[in-house]
This record gives C-alpha cells, structure tokens and sequence, in this order.
C-alpha cells in the first residue's frame, strides 16, 4: 500500500481566527531641499511619529532621496509593492496615502459584480433529479 | 541656518493652521457619536423617544450610531417567550454541520457562511482593519436541511456572526469618454471607487437553553 | 391635535390646473413626499380633490423631515463590537 498525501491542504483565510494586516513594511522617501518635498517633510516631523506608534506591526523606513519627489512605497505579505508619489501635498494628504496603503491588500485591483468570494462548498448541497420525492408526471 | 529653522517651523505649523477644529474631523466621529447620543434623549421630548424605542425597527439608526453597539433591552429571552416551532427545530438546525445566513447591512442582503470574503459596495467609513463587526440583522439562517425566516428579521439572540474589517480595495480606474455626434470635442471622465472588504469569521446559532442576553 | 399625513403617491402631470393647484397648495411637489397638516376641513377638502394621487393617515403630531427620512432608511444591520488596538491616527 502506497502512502498517499492529504488532498486537502488548509488555505488561509485572514480574519478567520487571526487577523493579520497585508502592509508589512513603509518607506518614505523625501528630499531636503526640493519645494515638492514640503508637505513630506512636514508629515515626517509632525504626523509619522504617531502613525508609525499606533502600527506597531508595520515596519517604517524614512530615507532621503535626494532632486526626486517624494514618494510612499507599501511592502506586502504577498511580495507586492504599491508606490504612491506624494509631490506638492499638504501633510494631511500624505496621511490619507499612507492610510490607502495599510488599508491595502497588495493585490491587484479587480473588478468585480459579487460582493461575496466563498471557498466553502455549498451548505445546501446541489440538487439531484434522482434523490428525493421525484416529480409525478 | 535661520531660514531652514523659519522652514521647519512652518512645516510643522501647516497641519495645525490647516485643520478644520477637531470636532469637524472624520477621525473623531466615534468621540462625537457618543456625546450627541447623550444629548439626544435630553433635548427630544419623551414621547419621541418612548416611539422611537418602541419601533426599533422601523427607525433607522444613521450610520455614526451604528458604530456603537446598541442598547439591549434587559428582560433575558427565555424559552417561553420564543415561538415553539424555534424552541424545537433550532437544536436540529444548530446540530448540522455548516450554516448560511443572509445578513442585511444597510438593508442590502449578502448570502455568507463562516470563512467568506465580503466586499462591500461602499467604503465604511470609521472603522480601520482588524476591527470586529458584529452583524445583527438577518433575514434567513439556514443549513442543509432547515431554514428559520425571519419576519422581516430573525431575532437577533438567536444567532451571532461576526466579522473582521480586512480593508479597503478599489476598483480599476474608470474612463467614460463623453462624445457628441459630429462634434470631435472629446472629454474623458474618471472614476475610482472604494470598497470595505469584511472577512466572515463566525456565524454562530445560539442555543435556546443558554441564549445571550 | 391630530394631523393628516399625506403622501403624494401618483403624479399629476396631465392632470387640470385647478387639481395641481390644490396639490400646490397642500405642499406636494413631487412623488412619495410627505407633508403634515393639521385636521381640518380645509385640508380635507383639499384632499377629497386629490385623493385619487395622494395616500392619506391620520397621526398624533407632524413628524420633522429628517424623521420621515429615518422612517425610511433602513437599519445599519452592524456594530463595531470590538475595535482595532492603534490603527487610528489621532490629530
């Protein structure tokens, strides 16, 4: 008798049990000297501390880059990145884009017409014309 | 040096002489919930209120309320109370393996069972992923071989589902090209919508000997 | 004190002048809008005129517009039961 491997491998399902945010990691970039780095400044002196201490489980990187505008990159557990150029805003914007990115799943974005994804089969079962009562002709 | 000082000194002023005050910001919704729910009953008159708790139903709570859970009424749901045909057949439905429920939020019905993602048709405002949405108000809970109906909703003690804020998603960026007959004048318009997506993570069928209050 | 209720139901387009009158007169410009008058033979009157357009009770006292509003939305049908440790960026 040949050992066989279980069919049915467990995938995971965020939320079910634990929860576990998508964004793992933030940089932002700014630069010292250009006028479109203004508002970035801003939020990294102001805002960033407070946002990087209520997200304990993303991890935040700051780094100059300097003559480019200022940008946001979102690292994500599935390996994807999602990059926001953040040029000419105020801090409160820049807050709004770092907030779009740990809102984010990583994922591409779809269209989709059903708002309900299941990977349960189906509770009723699927209907069998030869089980049951039977139709009377 | 004293430029770069006057620099950092105006940054860091812009969010405070831009902010709105802050009991105008979206963030402090929660905080601003709660006190208007403490001015309410004082500043309407009694019957309203007695009206409006009588027909809870019937009176939409607007969304900020919604936020918080709602006040339970205290007389615990005994067994007598319930319909017999509940008291009976819900130890059976309860016994099966796998159940659905038809939960209504915004008087939209989504079909879920435990484990399903659930993208919302609108992005929720005030609630950040991790947080635990509990959903009471269904239509139908059902498994394979029993249904309970509500009327229009099931009692809400008799099940609980609840479900996880995993984030928002958005949709790819529409264009819609705005064209006239015989006139080459073109303009495209944008659109780009959000989306909550929920995550399913218990429906539970109460028992009817140790129903929550 | 009692009130009438009245809902305009059905539209008055095509209809004579002096029935759009008397729904201009009761406050109804458009469909399913709900207006509040005190009961009286004037605004039954009124009423008898259009009562072919108009869905009419009889209730205790006038509701405000935003509870006729409320009356109509549906419940949320969720709670928050347990928020998120940090994720809110107080400003």
């Amino acid at each position: 008798m040949t050992v066989v491997a279980l069919k049915q491998i467990s995938t995971a399902r965020n939320g079910v049990g634990a929860f576990i945010l998508q964004c793992k990691k933030m940089d932002f970039h700014y630069c010292d000297w250009a006028g479109s780095s203004k508002g970035m400044n801003g939020f990294i002196k102001s805002v960033l501390p407070r946002f990087a201490a209520a997200h304990p489980q993303i991890e935040f990187q700051v780094s100059p880059r300097p003559s480019k505008h200022p940008v946001i990159i979102g690292h994500y557990i599935n390996g994807k990145k999602k990059t926001i150029c953040v040029r000419n805003m105020e801090p409160l914007q820049v807050l709004k884009k770092a907030e779009l990115l740990r809102e984010a799943s990583g994922e591409k974005l779809k269209r989709t017409t059903k708002p309900v994804t299941s990977s349960n089969p189906s509770v009723r079962g699927i209907w069998s014309p030869f089980h049951g009562e039977g139709l009377k002709v | 040096m004293s430029r770069a000082l006057l620099r950092s000194v105006l940054e860091l002023r812009t969010p405070v002489t831009r902010l709105p005050p802050t009991f105008l910001l979206p963030i402090r919704a929660r905080f601003f919930n709660q006190t208007s729910q403490i001015v309410e009953p004082t500043s309407t008159p009694e019957s309203i209120v007695n009206a409006v708790q009588q027909s809870q139903q019937t009176s939409a709570t607007s969304l900020p309320s919604s936020l918080t859970p709602p006040q339970q009424e205290t007389n615990p749901l005994s067994p007598a109370s319930l319909d017999p045909s509940i008291t009976t057949l819900l130890p059976l439905l309860a016994a099966q393996p796998s159940h659905y429920i038809t939960v209504h939020i915004h008087g939209r019905p989504y079909l879920v069972t435990a484990g399903d993602q659930l993208r919302l048709p609108f992005k929720m405002p005030g609630v950040v992923p991790g947080d635990i949405l509990r959903l009471n108000r269904a239509t139908t809970l059902g498994s394979r071989d029993f249904t309970l109906k509500g009327a229009p909703y099931v009692d809400e003690r008799l099940f609980e589902c609840r479900a996880v804020v995993l984030g928002t998603e958005a949709e790819p960026m529409r264009v819609m090209v705005k064209k006239k007959r015989r006139c080459r004048r073109k303009k495209s318009v944008f659109s780009k919508h959000k989306y909550t997506v929920l995550r399913i993570s218990e429906v539970k069928v109460a028992r009817v000997g140790e129903m929550e209050v | 004190m009692s009130y009438f209720r009245i809902t305009l139901h059905r539209s008055a387009i095509g209809l004579p002048e002096r029935t759009r009158g008397a729904l201009a007169s009761l406050g109804l410009r458009r469909r399913s809008q709900t207006v509040f008058h005190p009961v009286h033979p004037q605004f039954a009157g009124m009423i008898m005129k259009v009562k072919e357009l108009v869905r009419v009770e009889e209730v205790d006292r006038p509701l405000s517009k935003k509870e006729v509003k409320a009356e109509r939305q549906p419940d949320a049908g969720f709670y928050v039961e347990k928020a998120a440790e940090g994720g809110r960026v107080g400003l």
